[in-house]
């Protein structure tokens, strides 16, 4: 991709990070709150991908990879939690 | 090639703020789960196709690893959490 564009999308994939952020701590309701987080970490992996691509270096994608993996297994297990306060 | 990969990364982007806007917008946990469930997987796909193909071979065969994976798991989690909701609707019903 071209150079502006990626320095564009690093940007603006910030921004939708802070505003993500600031959902997750301004939200009141608990679900919400797991929902929020579970973006905040679709776009973390964007992100990654974006600088990944950019910089020609394939390292960042497993980061990518492993965060994904990560996220979903701590938004299955914050749900559950909080619908039937166990875990397993 | 570097003409559709820009294209793609930033029609994902914009669905990725959709998405982001869905949250802060809808009132509801339930019209939250529809407006970002949908727009944050379609945003991460275009994305992680324009890294595949605006990067090496190692790049892309990661790619379509997390493609793969974001595919099967998103759906899943976006379940749990409407199981969650759902079940404790009459428990507390200010977290809706």
């Amino acid at each position: 991709m071209s150079e502006i564009v990626s320095f564009v999308a690093i940007a603006w994939a910030t921004v939708l990070l802070i505003l993500c952020a600031a959902a997750v701590v301004k939200l009141r309701s608990t679900a919400a709150r797991v929902l929020a987080f579970d973006t905040l970490t679709i776009i973390t992996v964007c992100l990654l991908a974006i600088y990944s691509a950019s910089e020609g270096v394939p390292y960042y994608m497993d980061a990518a990879l492993i965060l994904a993996l990560l996220a979903f297994v701590g938004t299955l297990a914050a749900a559950r939690y909080y619908a039937e306060r166990r875990v397993l | 090639m570097t003409l559709l990969s820009d294209i793609l990364i930033v029609f994902g982007l914009l669905a990725l703020s959709v998405g982001v806007y869905g949250i802060v917008a809808m009132p509801d946990v339930y019209l939250k789960l529809h407006a970002t469930s949908k727009a944050a997987l379609l945003g991460a796909m275009p994305i992680l196709l324009a890294t595949a193909i605006g990067g090496g071979a190692a790049i892309a065969a990661k790619a379509a690893m997390i493609s793969v994976l974001l595919l099967l798991t998103t759906p899943i989690a976006t379940h749990a959490i409407t199981k969650a909701v759902a079940l404790t609707e009459n428990r507390d019903k200010r977290d809706l």
